[in-house]
């Protein structure tokens, strides 16, 4: 890739067109939400883990039939966790803390049929549970 | 023969010929990238025809992603069921691809051959087809990179691409890396492919309407001399640029 050229700015986003989902986006469990194609991902920040709660059009998603990944970029340094499936339609990465300010990107795939959908996340103390 | 009527004929032959070049750009299958059950698909076709593009899976050549800091993401295709989908670990901002589409000549009668009029004999078109794509998902913070292996790419020329269908869209045609003139520009090749393309000017500049409130797939083409004289004459490289314009809320 030919990274010393060009052009053309920035700014916009095209972004809107993920707002699709049926349904309620709004947090259930304290967290913060993304909507993602049909899947509304909540993310939940805790004291010495992070959940992940799934829900498509106001229903539960088994968190069993999905695999999950996240990426934590704060302080110009990167990483990634698996996320477990836990009970019902959360999913959990324990032991990890989301610093304020890091950047998180939550991955999801359908195990059944290899879709994937992502919720990113900008971290700070007002809009993600402890 | 009388001296108008072979003015006339000579005419008609220059018209005809001009009309199957014309014709034969028009028809050419492009790739782009679409939206399919919530994921990003590739999409081979022209118009509504939407062909086996998990079959020609192997004839593209190399995906790219970009992020939202337009920072590289590596992106692969899978084939999903009878489309291929992009793959990725993270979020993509942008993603494009390339497919080699190979060598392809007509005969007389019209048939189409994945051969070079070394071997197709009659051939009244012989050309090595390149088929690029470019999807923007979100335009990055910093600019959009020439993507490696696009010998042709279109982006779009202001900081802001219209939200609304009707406004004008300024595009900028690249080839070889350079601002192109005579980069024939469609504005719509899934909903009006045979449309009269406008040209880039001097800078590789030309302006269109958005045609869609919805998914756009602009289109650009450009005839490059042939590197193989001896196989084919000519080199055709097209070029999406395809972005969605978002809904009003449900």
């Amino acid at each position: 890739m030919n990274k010393g050229r060009i052009f053309l700015g920035v700014a916009l986003s095209l972004a809107a067109t993920s707002l699709s989902a049926h349904g309620s986006d709004k947090p259930r469990h304290g967290g913060v939400t993304q909507v993602s194609g049909e899947m509304v991902i909540e993310l939940v920040r805790r004291a010495d883990s992070v959940d992940v709660y799934v829900v498509e059009e106001d229903q539960p998603v088994a968190a069993a039939g999905l695999d999950g990944r996240i990426t934590v970029a704060a302080a110009g340094a990167k990483q990634a966790v698996a996320l477990t499936s836990a009970d019902g339609n959360r999913l959990t990465a324990a032991g990890l803390a989301l610093p304020d300010g890091a950047k998180v990107v939550v991955a999801l795939t359908v195990k059944a049929t290899g879709a994937r959908a992502f919720g990113t996340f900008q971290i700070n103390q007002t809009a993600v549970a402890h | 023969m009388g001296r108008t009527k072979r003015f006339l004929m000579a005419g008609l032959a220059v018209t005809t010929v001009a009309s199957a070049l014309a014709s034969s750009t028009a028809q050419a299958h492009a790739i782009w990238f679409a939206q399919r059950a919530k994921q990003l698909a590739l999409v081979y076709g022209v118009g509504a025809d939407d062909l086996d593009a998990v079959k020609r899976m192997p004839l593209v050549n190399a995906v790219t992603g970009l992020d939202s800091d337009a920072q590289p993401v590596a992106a692969s295709l899978r084939a999903a069921g009878a489309i291929p989908v992009v793959d990725s670990d993270e979020p993509l901002a942008v993603v494009a691809a390339v497919m080699d589409y190979g060598v392809w000549s007509r005969d007389k009668a019209g048939e189409w051959h994945n051969k070079g009029h070394d071997e197709i004999k009659d051939a009244t078109i012989s050309e090595h087809n390149f088929k690029y794509a470019v999807h923007i998902n979100e335009l990055p913070k910093k600019p959009i990179p020439l993507f490696a292996g696009h010998k042709l790419q279109i982006f779009p020329a202001n900081p802001a691409i219209p939200q609304v269908m009707g406004q004008p869209l300024k595009v900028r045609a690249f080839w070889d890396g350079k601002p192109m003139a005579g980069v024939d520009i469609r504005n719509d090749y899934v909903n009006d492919p045979d449309q009269v393309p406008v040209k880039t000017d001097a800078q590789g500049y030309a302006t269109v309407p958005v045609r869609n409130q919805g998914l756009n797939v602009v289109l650009g083409i450009y005839i490059s001399a042939s590197d193989n004289p001896a196989r084919y004459r000519r080199m055709e490289h097209s070029a999406t640029l395809s972005f969605v314009l978002p809904h009003e809320p449900e």
